[in-house]
């Protein structure tokens, strides 16, 4: 593996690791019982990813995107593409998850043909 | 890298290529498990309580090592390189999304164990009243004259 490929896993990882991040303390409450309902935990439409999601899988990568071109440093924008590869792909599936749950009810009968 | 897929140039294309398709064939199968009665029940089973279910593991390493396979079959250059691209994109999605779910359930089970541990140890009723299944005993005294008792 090059140094760019190196580049792309660690920024995808790291933008992995701020969204386990959120996702643990999320969930870790949930199993508790106490569910969290404060930002960033809310969200504006049942269709649409949560804030939390928004801030680790695009703001994350957009943070490290500047601060590479900030500091001219080509590596911390390698890193910032690898997150922007996972973190856009994962908030397109997470919005598509989240309507078809809004919008196709559950199934009660199965289709016989 | 611009974030508009217009003036990407191809490389970058096909890595985001390779982490589209890895990521909507892992939300496609949570999709399908949440609203499809006939999902085979055997995908939604763990092999340890802390992992993802069987077909959140499958969904997601399977298109990286289709699309690795797919590129040690292929026997033109251009297509080995391609499908390599793809599949790195994949696995930049793949891999940290693993690690991300993992987490997250490992966390909600540790939770799960605190409240239970929580409730283990709620205090018990004080022993300070008896409390007796059995009916006082009650005795009638029976009446001599206008009125009987008879219950």
């Amino acid at each position: 593996m090059d140094k760019v490929e190196q580049n792309l896993l660690i920024g995808a990882f790291a933008t992995g690791a701020v969204d386990l991040g959120f996702e643990a303390y999320h969930s870790y409450y949930a199993g508790k019982g106490e569910p969290l309902t404060y930002f960033p935990y809310q969200t504006i439409h049942p269709a649409i990813p949560p804030y939390d999601d928004w801030i680790a899988l695009a703001g994350f990568p957009l943070l490290l995107y500047l601060a590479g071109k900030g500091m001219k440093k080509q590596s911390l924008v390698e890193m910032a593409k690898g997150g922007a590869i996972y973190g856009v792909s994962e908030l397109i599936g997470i919005t598509m998850f989240r309507v078809i749950l809004e919008t196709q009810p559950a199934l009660r009968y199965v289709v016989v043909r | 890298m611009t974030f508009n897929p217009l003036k990407m140039n191809p490389v970058e294309k096909r890595l985001l290529l390779g982490g589209l398709a890895n990521s909507l064939t892992y939300w496609a199968n949570s999709a399908a498990e949440a609203r499809l009665p006939q999902y085979p029940p055997e995908l939604k089973d763990r092999l340890e309580e802390h992992l993802p279910r069987h077909g959140e593991l499958i969904a997601d390493l399977a298109p990286p090592a289709i699309l690795y396979l797919a590129k040690k079959v292929s026997k033109n250059t251009s297509t080995k390189e391609k499908l390599g691209d793809v599949g790195f994109g994949a696995m930049l999605y793949a891999f940290p999304n693993l690690m991300a779910k993992t987490g997250s359930r490992a966390a909600y089970v540790e939770g799960t164990k605190v409240a239970l541990a929580v409730r283990a140890r709620a205090p018990t009723v004080p022993a300070t009243y008896k409390v007796s299944a059995v009916a006082p005993t009650r005795t009638v005294a029976p009446t001599v004259g206008k009125y009987r008792v008879t219950a």
